[in-house]
């Protein structure tokens, strides 16, 4: 596991390394934005893979609220964490994006709104969870908030799809146009979500064996004070 | 099914009975909703172009506050344990408590909308009494009553349930509310037409959406 761990992160150093050369040694300088466009190589992939958390709090919540099994709950825990690091790096780097871009570091563009309300309801999945003492009701609360978050995801897509934006068109993905960017550039797009999605994988990863470990040490800790108890009453 | 809706009608109109008989909950939100809506009158600088945006914004930003205060005061009813454990062993199904409950909210919000609208029509000098403005009014209250019930029987079972009943209202009822003030606007310029039916789909969409979702939650929310 130890291997596998090391493996993965040595992966994710190269594909980090070989991202970094290409956003600031081979892709060329945006002609209309400047140098401040190279953070669209970061943004981008941290803004996709922000929309992945929401789906799997969704599915893994689901489950544990059917079967009531704590690995699932650790997943979904996992999932909101990264989420929420994810969601709020996609916040702070559009900004930087916007400033240039748009004059502006904040704007109410539907996107951006509801990125901060996904965010809004992570901290309040973290907060729920920290609140609720007894760990099947926090189990059961947390997975509930997930679920309807997930729900207000859904409505961040569809802004995005229905809402007028003034975020740029797409130029990567199924609905992006055909031979929109230059072939450097999409490499290096390729490449940094590659980076981007490894690191994503290796936290939930880490993350849930974690939450995982922490609960199978809660667990003996509770069985433990119950013989201690036992004993002191004999 | 009838015995069903019997259950749910007995759950809310004891809440309702409660709230005839003390005139506690809509006589202070309707205080409050009305100084708000003087506060933020007077507050935001409201020209012709912008007045049916500035308005919406206002009278929703009031239903939220409104929403907010209700399931709280709802929360503070059942938060003697003693009390919400009598509701949760009485021989009925708990689909049928929350719908109950969230029935309570929604009658509680409607009245204090009632209140509302015709002065916010007066106020702000804007055709308000409008059937499509009830029927985005009572869509979007609905799904706000629905999300409002559950985080209440949810936060009422933490350490801080104060604090976590807006951490968790708010942020769930954003959608709804945007989309309410979206539409209410439309609905108030007279060139929008027939398109204001397929806005007032989605925010029913949504609103039924949560309210569903809510209700299967809800038994989940409860402890065994």
């Amino acid at each position: 596991m130890l291997l596998q761990s090391r493996i993965m992160l040595i992966l994710i150093l190269i594909a980090m390394t070989a991202s970094l050369y290409l956003i600031f040694i081979v892709v060329p300088t945006d002609v209309n934005l400047g140098i401040s466009q190279r953070i669209f190589y970061i943004h981008v992939p941290l803004a996709v893979l922000s929309l992945i958390p929401p789906i799997l709090v969704f599915a893994t919540s689901m489950v544990y609220l059917v079967k009531r099994s704590p690995q699932w709950d650790a997943i979904a825990h996992s999932s909101v964490e990264v989420g929420l690091l994810f969601t709020t790096l996609a916040l702070i780097t559009g900004s930087i994006w916007a400033r240039p871009t748009w004059g502006v570091w904040w704007t109410w563009d539907p996107v951006l709104t509801t990125f901060l309300i996904l965010w809004l309801v992570y901290l309040g999945y973290l907060l729920i969870r920290s609140y609720s003492t007894d760990p099947d009701r926090r189990a059961r609360f947390s997975a509930i908030v997930g679920i309807l978050g997930s729900i207000n995801a859904l409505t961040v897509y569809l802004a995005s799809e229905l809402w007028r934006t003034i975020h740029p068109d797409k130029v990567i993905g199924p609905t992006a146009q055909e031979n929109a960017l230059d072939p450097s550039i999409q490499l290096g797009i390729l490449v940094s979500f590659i980076a981007i999605l490894l690191l994503f994988v290796y936290t939930i990863i880490f993350r849930t064996k974690l939450h995982t470990a922490t609960d199978q040490i809660g667990s003996i800790q509770t069985q433990l004070d119950d013989l201690v108890h036992s004993i002191v009453r004999k | 099914m009838k015995t069903y809706l019997t259950q749910i009608w007995t759950i809310s109109s004891k809440d309702i009975r409660l709230e005839i008989r003390t005139r506690q909950m809509t006589v202070s939100i309707i205080v409050i909703v009305i100084a708000l809506l003087i506060v933020t009158n007077l507050a935001i600088p409201n020209s012709a172009d912008t007045m049916f945006a500035t308005s919406a914004t206002v009278i929703w930003l009031c239903i939220l506050i409104a929403s907010f205060l209700v399931v709280m005061r709802n929360l503070v009813i059942e938060y003697d344990p003693i009390g919400f454990h009598g509701l949760i062993i009485c021989p009925v199904p708990r689909d049928a408590i929350y719908l109950g409950k969230a029935l309570s909210n929604l009658i509680f919000l409607l009245a204090i909308e009632a209140i509302l609208f015709p002065l916010s029509s007066i106020l702000f000098n804007i055709p308000l009494l409008t059937l499509t403005v009830a029927v985005i009014t009572v869509s979007a209250t609905l799904g706000i009553a629905a999300a409002g019930t559950l985080f209440a029987a949810m936060s009422v079972n933490t350490k801080a349930r104060e604090i976590m009943l807006p951490v968790l209202f708010f942020p769930a009822v954003i959608p709804i509310a945007l989309t309410a003030i979206e539409t209410t606007q439309h609905a108030l310029q007279t060139n929008y037409g027939s398109a204001i039916w397929q806005d007032i789909g989605v925010l029913l969409t949504l609103s039924i959406a949560i309210t569903t979702t809510s209700a299967i939650l809800f038994t989940f929310a409860i402890d065994e």
